[in-house]
């Protein structure tokens, strides 16, 4: 045919033809190999460091673990060991205690168990156990502690031990053993540490793991006066007179408390140590107020709102005054007569001022209200009475048997003496003395001192210290 | 191409991994105008306390306490920026690096309890009513006079299984000034609880023992027992 190629031609084209595809693919065997080279080698090997990166890192996570562990473990350890010894040390001063002949002997051990029990409710917290398991013994050491010290400043006033106190101890000191056993049973079979991280019943359940299975200890009950004794954690408010009343009547008395409307309602019940009904309300500018009710006899318990100002720095004397009276005025218009101003307190805007109750000029001091000033308002945004209402009753006061001069002479000379009042302050959940009340200075510092008015002993010593929110006593 | 995509997806990830196993650093932080918090309140009392400041601690860091910084570093050899950076703070005695960490540096055992309860306070119940963040100090306090519970406030809080937040580390949380107030609120006083030991909220505990103690009130998300 015509217009053929001549073979050359035709060949090269037939060469051109097929060497373009063939260069093509060797392009693109070269794309592809690198992309061989990168999935077969660099991307393991970037994959395997990452691998050894991790390993490395866990196991020296882990070992800082097993150190945190170990640690941890030794101060629990510590801790076990030491309650297991000082147990051990209290069971054998109270059987001491159980053959003294001389009172100073009674005393100084007494005062030893009292000790040995607060470093053991000590040791106690740093064991890991869970509070439910713990409570119940807690609950003895700290008793104990408390009564031996009552008994022990009983008979330093002059009183004489009792059969009964004789067998109280008695019987403490068995409590004692049985719990110093377990303990160091305990201690001895080795497993504690571990059981120490898991939580598991950690004091009781420990008759799972050896013979003679125990009943679960029994604790005696201790009566005695003391601020941990079982009377004084269920005494019952003494200053709450009246009959039972109404919720429509609690809020009347609610609402006569309020100084702005606030819509106030019905909140809850509120059935712990004071049973009230609670109301709350919202005040104009938004702030809630809360107020609480006694159930019985309608007597105000609390009241709280936030107060308006920020206000921090400590008042001058007038300023401070101004919020005392409108506060006396207060407690007058609610029946609250005959209060004393005592302490004073200045922070977030409010001063908390702290009144007690007095009975023929002297202060009762267990007789606490306290009530919150709104510094920039001048409103009451706070009152707590629960103290008032826990021991306020009519006294049966003594006269003083001596007089406030022979009183003075008791006095260190060191102090510089201000002011001289009669208070009855509270020694024990149960008890209350009649004491001459020195407020003083020495060295720069504030202190009160309270004298015996009826033996001349010195009770107690405070000493006032100023901090920015205003007088703290210690 | 499923190779390329592939490998930056790996190399993402590895950039990733490496960024979490070495530790983060710490954000630095400085104090100036306009910052608030319990840092500002820890500097201004420290201030006031020097004689340097003579306004309100109020965590707030306004004018007056700038010009204040200013004289306390003219007095200590730093440049007077107003600004409390890592050498004031140093020559203050105050630990500003992270807000994360709690500042303890206030005087006196009374101050240190009320900042421990406030951390707790927080930690437990910020987002409460105040009333329920008053509440929780409450149920501290109670425990520390009751004999079932270790006798110092900082045996109950850190009471082994006592407080989650004590076992997860929210506790080291820095207050607020609501905390704080309610701390100190607390233990002036006031209980709104009458007494109560314990509390949890229904909705995230299914502890058996502690939902058969008897529920004395509620307040918030918060169920309160004897």
């Amino acid at each position: 045919m015509s217009g053929m190629k001549n073979s050359k031609e035709q060949d090269m084209y037939n060469d051109n033809v097929y060497e373009s595809p063939v260069k093509e693919r060797q392009g693109g065997h070269m794309k592809r190999r690198t992309k061989t080279l990168l999935l077969s080698v660099i991307l393991p090997s970037v994959l395997g460091v990452a691998l050894i990166i991790s390993l490395i890192w866990g196991f020296s996570r882990n070992a800082k673990a097993q150190d945190y562990k170990a640690a941890a473990t030794s101060m629990y350890s510590r801790a076990y060991s030491e309650l297991v010894s000082e147990i051990a040390d209290i069971e054998v001063t109270l059987s001491k205690i159980q053959i003294v002949g001389s009172k100073p002997q009674y005393i100084l051990l007494l005062d030893e168990v009292w000790r040995s029990c607060g470093t053991c409710t000590g040791l106690l917290s740093q064991i890991p156990t869970s509070h439910i398991d713990s409570e119940e013994m807690n609950q003895f050491l700290i008793r104990v502690g408390d009564y031996s010290r009552a008994l022990a400043t009983s008979l330093l006033h002059g009183k004489a031990m009792t059969a009964k106190d004789t067998q109280q101890i008695a019987e403490l000191r068995k409590t004692c053993t049985k719990v110093g056993e377990n303990l160091r049973k305990r201690y001895e079979s080795g497993n504690y540490p571990d059981d120490l991280l898991t939580h598991d019943g950690y004091f009781e359940s420990a008759s799972d793991e050896y013979e003679g299975q125990e009943t679960r200890t029994e604790y005696p009950t201790l009566i005695y006066d003391g601020p941990f004794s079982e009377s004084a954690e269920k005494a019952e408010p003494r200053g709450l007179t009246g009959e039972h009343i109404t919720q429509t009547d609690a809020y009347s008395v609610a609402m006569s408390y309020m100084q702005q409307p606030c819509g106030l309602e019905f909140s809850s019940d509120s059935d712990g140590d004071i049973p009230a009904y609670d109301f709350s309300g919202t005040l104009a500018d938004g702030r809630q107020i809360d107020i609480s009710i006694a159930k019985q006899g309608g007597a105000p318990v609390w009241m709280m709102t936030q107060a308006v100002g920020n206000a921090t720095d400590i008042p001058d004397k007038t300023t401070a005054k101004a919020y005392k009276k409108i506060a006396l005025d207060f407690l007058k218009k609610h029946g609250f007569d005959d209060m004393e101003s005592t302490y004073a307190q200045y922070y977030g805007g409010v001063a908390l001022i702290n009144f007690a109750a007095t009975q023929d000029d002297v202060i009762l001091y267990s007789d606490l209200i306290k009530i919150w000033v709104d510094r920039e308002s001048g409103e009451i945004v706070g009152f707590d009475t629960r103290n008032y209402l826990y021991s306020h009753v009519e006294r049966d006061l003594e006269k003083p048997t001596i007089k406030k001069s022979e009183a003075k002479l008791m006095i260190s000379e060191n102090l510089n003496i201000k002011q001289v009042s009669l208070a009855l302050i509270p020694m024990t959940p149960e008890t209350e003395v009649l004491c001459y009340e020195f407020k003083g200075e020495y060295g720069g510092e504030s202190f009160i001192v309270y004298i015996n008015a009826q033996s001349g002993e010195e009770e107690q010593i405070f000493r006032i210290i100023d901090t920015e929110d205003g007088q703290l006593v210690l | 191409m499923i190779g390329k995509r592939f490998l930056s997806f790996t190399i993402a990830l590895v950039i990733i991994f490496c960024a979490c196993i070495f530790p983060r650093n710490a954000q630095a932080a400085v104090l100036k105008t306009g910052s608030r918090g319990a840092s500002v309140r820890t500097l201004q009392s420290k201030l006031k306390r020097w004689g340097y400041y003579n306004g309100s601690v109020d965590g707030i860091f306004g004018a007056q306490t700038e010009s204040s910084v200013k004289s306390f570093q003219r007095s200590n050899g730093l440049s007077a920026d107003g600004v409390v950076g890592d050498a004031t703070a140093k020559a203050l005695g105050m630990d500003i690096k992270s807000t994360q960490t709690s500042s303890s540096s206030n005087s006196g055992s009374n101050s240190s309890n009320v900042y421990l309860l406030a951390k707790l306070i927080y930690a437990e119940s910020r987002g409460e009513p105040y009333k329920g963040q008053v509440a929780v100090g409450s149920v501290v306090l109670n425990r520390v006079e009751s004999s079932s519970f270790p006798n110092s406030m900082a045996g109950v809080i850190y009471q082994s299984g006592a407080f989650s937040v004590v076992a997860d580390g929210q506790i080291n949380l820095s207050p607020n000034e609501t905390a704080l107030k309610a701390a100190r609120d607390a233990l002036n006083g006031w209980d709104p609880t009458n007494g109560c030991l314990y509390y949890y909220n229904p909705a995230k505990t299914s502890n058996k023992w502690i939902r058969s103690r008897p529920i004395m009130l509620t307040i918030g998300e918060h169920v309160f027992c004897k």
